[in-house]
């Protein structure tokens, strides 16, 4: 099932999505209100992503990528349209709720790694289960094990500054799915890493999408765009195409 | 209970980060819970020296006085009024003495200050005060001696100069021989020690060991008696106190030849008056305190929202990357609460520490006791906790109110 760009029916619009579907996107827009001016940063934008699928959303600065990563996210908001993730309408919850959507069901990764720098590694993975109110018992448990699924259990003692480039996005990646979120969005995950570390990170989301994680991955960088099976292209706001990989 | 334990040790850890910055924050929380615990030691301590002391020496004894002193402090036009009292002069102790029926022990008492000289050494003191006295002042006054006699009614009634040496006299004058015997010169006269009196402790700091007691008969002759006298009482029971007191006041308006709708022309102190006179003065202690450690504490607690602000400021991106993973409003709130308050605790700590130290301190090398007053350290707790949460509550909501997507984007 590709986006489906055309308007769809508001009543067709109220339905809760396919059992399967992790992001149900309706014609979502964003409008910034510049005093004078007002900027659409995001267009009427429709996108479904399913369980299990791995898609790259591909544009140019200024294409109004970052503003739909952050909807989708869950860290803003959109003006008008309707999010549902997985089976909940999340785009007039409040603030706390959408904390709380953000903490169970979404997984960050970010192009500047944002780990706590006096924290160690274990202490930066447990962090999204702080919030989720998990017993610290478990908590490291949790995060040592997928410390290990990243190659990192050696280093759980460390601090950022104590890590390379590539350990400390390990580290992040780690923090990600920590929470088991139904989705890891990852934004330009290989802009701040030389090439070959870029590489074993992208082998990384691969192992992570082969084993079952939906992955939305977004960049500006072509190389890394193919690794997706699907690329969906935005510019000015809207969504230019989407398509699979043979 | 997590987010408690979590938002502490979130807390903690970015205070140890943040060492020197931390302390010199802390500085004004620190000098006014040492203030308050210091204080309140101490005055507590004193309070309970001078009820001993003071009140426990003269339970039942009186001074007639031609005017109060104290009352300079407490009533200065009473004070003023009483400068135009007539003398208390020997005629009246006489008369005291003879008619006074509730009376135990009637002794006068005139001080002056002076240098007294070892004859035989050279050795002197200066600043000795020299106490002019009745035979019957071991009766009124709780007061030993550590070697010979006290003056008797012979050396009163024949104007015999001798003296009695307090503690550090007898020891400052005669470091190497048996004062007891030996000859001090005062101004013109030699005056022959007949005893020397134990060490008495300080009261509010004075000390007590630098005087000695001559018969006041013999001060008179060598100095002339156109001075005012103090005239001690001692009651025959302390419930016949109030009764002492009021005959002597009858039996002084009478020689004073004062009309009943006259106040008295003349001062009596009880161990009371100096009691209420203390407490005026250590509640007075007390309010100063008060208002000192509460400017302290707001200029404290300013000090901490400012670098509470600060550190938001320079933890934005770390907020949002909390918001990023899950922290609400109240998580972020709550933890920079829990920091303010977490920093002003630790400042109270210390200034509990150090101000038992400052208390400690004083009660080594003062007489007064210190003591540990448990209600103090509630006390001085409780404060720091609401001047954490006062002055933590604008910078921890400005944190909680960041954008998460601002919050991340800023460097």
């Amino acid at each position: 099932m590709s986006a489906t760009a055309a308007a769809a029916p508001s009543a067709e619009s109220r339905n809760a999505p396919a059992p399967d579907s992790i992001i149900d996107a309706r014609h979502l827009s964003k409008v910034y209100d510049l005093g004078a001016q007002q900027v659409r940063a995001m267009d009427d934008v429709s996108l479904q992503i399913k369980k299990g699928e791995y898609v790259a959303i591909m544009g140019p600065s200024g294409s109004g990528k970052s503003t739909l990563m952050n909807v989708i996210g869950c860290l803003d908001v959109p003006s008008s349209g309707e999010y549902w993730l997985r089976q909940q309408e999340v785009s007039r919850l409040s603030e706390d709720e959408l904390a709380e959507i953000r903490n169970r069901e979404i997984g960050f990764v970010f192009q500047t790694f944002h780990l706590l720098a006096r924290q160690t590694a274990l202490r930066n993975v447990e962090l999204p289960l702080v919030y989720a109110a998990v017993r610290a018992a478990e908590r490291r448990e949790r995060a040592l094990e997928l410390l290990r699924l990243v190659g990192l259990e050696a280093r759980a003692n460390h601090k950022p500054n104590e890590l390379s480039g590539g350990e400390r996005q390990r580290v992040a990646i780690a923090r990600s799915l920590v929470n088991r979120p139904a989705l890891l969005l990852a934004d330009e995950p290989t802009g701040n890493l030389d090439s070959r570390t870029g590489k074993e990170i992208l082998e990384l989301f691969d192992q992570l999408h082969a084993g079952g994680n939906t992955i939305l991955l977004v960049t500006h960088d072509p190389e890394v765009g193919k690794r997706a099976a699907r690329i969906v292209r935005v510019r000015d706001g809207r969504i230019e195409s989407d398509t699979r990989r043979p | 209970m997590i987010a408690l334990i979590e938002g502490i040790r979130i807390a903690l850890s970015a205070i140890w980060s943040q060492k020197l910055r931390s302390a010199l924050t802390l500085l004004c929380v620190i000098i006014a819970i040492l203030s308050i615990i210091a204080v309140v030691s101490v005055l507590d301590g004193m309070d309970q020296y001078v009820r001993d002391e003071v009140v426990g020496a003269g339970a039942n004894v009186f001074t007639l006085r031609r005017v109060d002193e104290l009352k300079i402090l407490t009533d200065l036009q009473a004070f003023l009024d009483s400068l135009s009292n007539p003398r208390i002069t020997l005629a009246d102790y006489k008369a005291l003495h003879a008619e006074l029926t509730l009376a135990e022990f009637v002794d006068p008492l005139r001080t002056l200050g002076g240098t007294l000289e070892a004859v035989a050494s050279g050795r002197s003191l200066k600043n000795v005060e020299i106490q002019g006295r009745g035979a019957e002042y071991p009766g009124i006054e709780d007061i030993e001696l550590s070697a010979g006699e006290h003056l008797n009614q012979g050396d009163v009634d024949q104007r015999r100069e001798v003296i009695v040496l307090g503690d550090e006299v007898a020891t400052t004058l005669f470091p190497d021989v048996d004062p007891v015997g030996q000859k001090v010169r005062l101004d013109s006269r030699h005056y022959e020690v007949v005893g020397v009196f134990a060490k008495r402790a300080n009261v509010l700091g004075r000390n007590r060991n630098v005087f000695g007691v001559v018969p006041l008969s013999a001060l008179f002759a060598q100095y002339g008696q156109f001075r005012s006298i103090n005239v001690l009482v001692k009651a025959r029971q302390l419930d016949g106190f109030g009764a002492a007191v009021e005959e002597a006041r009858a039996l002084m308006r009478v020689r004073h030849g004062l009309r009943p709708d006259r106040d008295d022309d003349f001062n009596l102190t009880t161990a009371e008056q100096f009691l209420t006179f203390w407490e005026k003065i250590s509640s007075g202690i007390f309010a100063t305190l008060i208002g000192v450690v509460s400017i302290t504490l707001v200029v404290g607690g300013i000090i901490i929202m400012n670098v509470m602000l600060v550190s938001v400021t320079e933890r934005t991106r770390e907020i949002g990357v909390r918001k990023a993973l899950g922290a609400k409003r109240g998580n972020i709130l709550f933890q920079f609460l829990v920091e303010s308050v977490t920093l002003t605790s630790a400042g109270g700590i210390v200034g509990i520490v150090l101000g038992f130290a400052v208390a400690f301190l004083v009660g080594a090398f003062t007489p007064f006791p210190y003591a540990v007053k448990p209600w103090s350290i509630v006390a001085a707790l409780g404060i720091v906790f609401a001047v954490g949460v006062f002055f933590g509550l604008y910078p921890a909501s400005r944190a909680s109110k960041l954008q998460p997507v601002e919050a991340l984007r800023r460097e």
